[in-house]
């Protein structure tokens, strides 16, 4: 788990490009559930180390994204799915960029295969690093997106 | 796959196959990196097993070799090699179990930064963003009776 704020920045950027403000809500929650719902594994089966990870899979980020979807309204829930799942796939891009000394940060392809996948381009403690970074960007994102909004008016 | 019908079986499903996909991962990661009391715990039974030790902090240091504490349950192990920091330090490593001993035969190892102290931090901005996204969540899609009585239904 790289810090939420970085996770939250890399899907609030892509979801300036989302017009209508509920789907862009479900793109950023999206990008947080593989960690809530890893979090829920950790506790219910006491497995610290694989458990969490099958969330940060393609089909635990599916599986999970169907299942939030299932909690909003009729019409929202084949958009709402991709979205959710969008999120969740930027969640587990952002994890596979940390260096979890070659053991991986994902298991992509659970359950046919429990190998750990990882990019390794930064130490997992220093994703404190990346806060201003992150801020700056979100800073400039919130800016263009209010000048997007206002020619449109 | 996305309408009313069925609904409960599909929210059933859908809870099954995540639960299911969380008890495979704990049964087949358990042989790929175990936690380091059961290996402590059962020396012959993983032997040879690889692991991956994210936070361990160093006890004691030897000529040749180091002592962590590492897990919850803690548990302690001697790895061979040079330590890569001073007792107190916080390390992450990867390495073989050994039985004899037992021991552990470092693969990777680094030492954490001081900054490392700062960790805090993250954790404190990411529970304030998660708080924040949920707040925002529920202001998009909190059913809101008398809103929609004053304001009528946005949708027209």
């Amino acid at each position: 788990m790289a810090d939420l704020f970085t996770h939250f920045v890399a899907a609030r950027v892509p979801g300036m490009f989302v017009r209508d403000r509920r789907l862009q809500a479900l793109l950023v929650i999206g990008t947080f559930l593989p960690d809530i719902a890893g979090k829920g594994l950790f506790w219910v089966l006491q497995n610290h180390e694989s458990a969490p990870l099958s969330t940060h899979s393609i089909a635990g980020v599916l599986l999970v994204s169907y299942l939030v979807c299932l909690f909003v309204e009729e019409s929202l829930r084949r958009p709402g799915f991709f979205l959710l799942a969008a999120g969740g796939a930027i969640h587990v891009l952002v994890d596979l960029a940390k260096d979890n000394m070659g053991v991986g940060s994902a298991m992509l392809l659970l359950p046919f295969c429990t190998r750990g996948t990882e990019f390794g381009w930064i130490d997992s403690e220093n994703v404190v690093l990346l806060i201003p970074f992150d801020a700056a960007i979100l800073a400039a994102a919130w800016f263009l997106e209010r000048r997007w909004r206002r020619v449109q008016q | 796959m996305f309408s009313n019908r069925h609904y409960r079986w599909k929210l059933g499903a859908a809870i099954a196959a995540i639960a299911l996909l969380g008890v495979l991962a704990a049964r087949r990661g358990e042989a790929v990196n175990p936690m380091l009391w059961r290996c402590v715990a059962q020396p012959e039974r993983w032997q040879g097993a690889r692991l991956w030790i994210p936070f361990a902090r160093i006890v004691s240091v030897r000529d040749a070799s180091y002592e962590i504490a590492a897990g919850d349950p803690e548990a302690r192990i001697r790895v061979d090699g040079p330590a890569p920091g001073k007792p107190g330090d916080l390390v992450t490593l990867t390495g073989t179990f050994r039985a004899d001993g037992p021991r552990l035969e470092p693969d990777r190892s680094r030492a954490f930064p001081p900054r490392f102290r700062l960790r805090w931090l993250v954790e404190a901005v990411s529970i304030a963003v998660v708080l924040g996204v949920l707040a925002n969540l529920a202001r998009h899609f909190l059913f809101r009776p008398k809103l929609l009585q004053v304001e009528g239904d946005p949708r027209g």
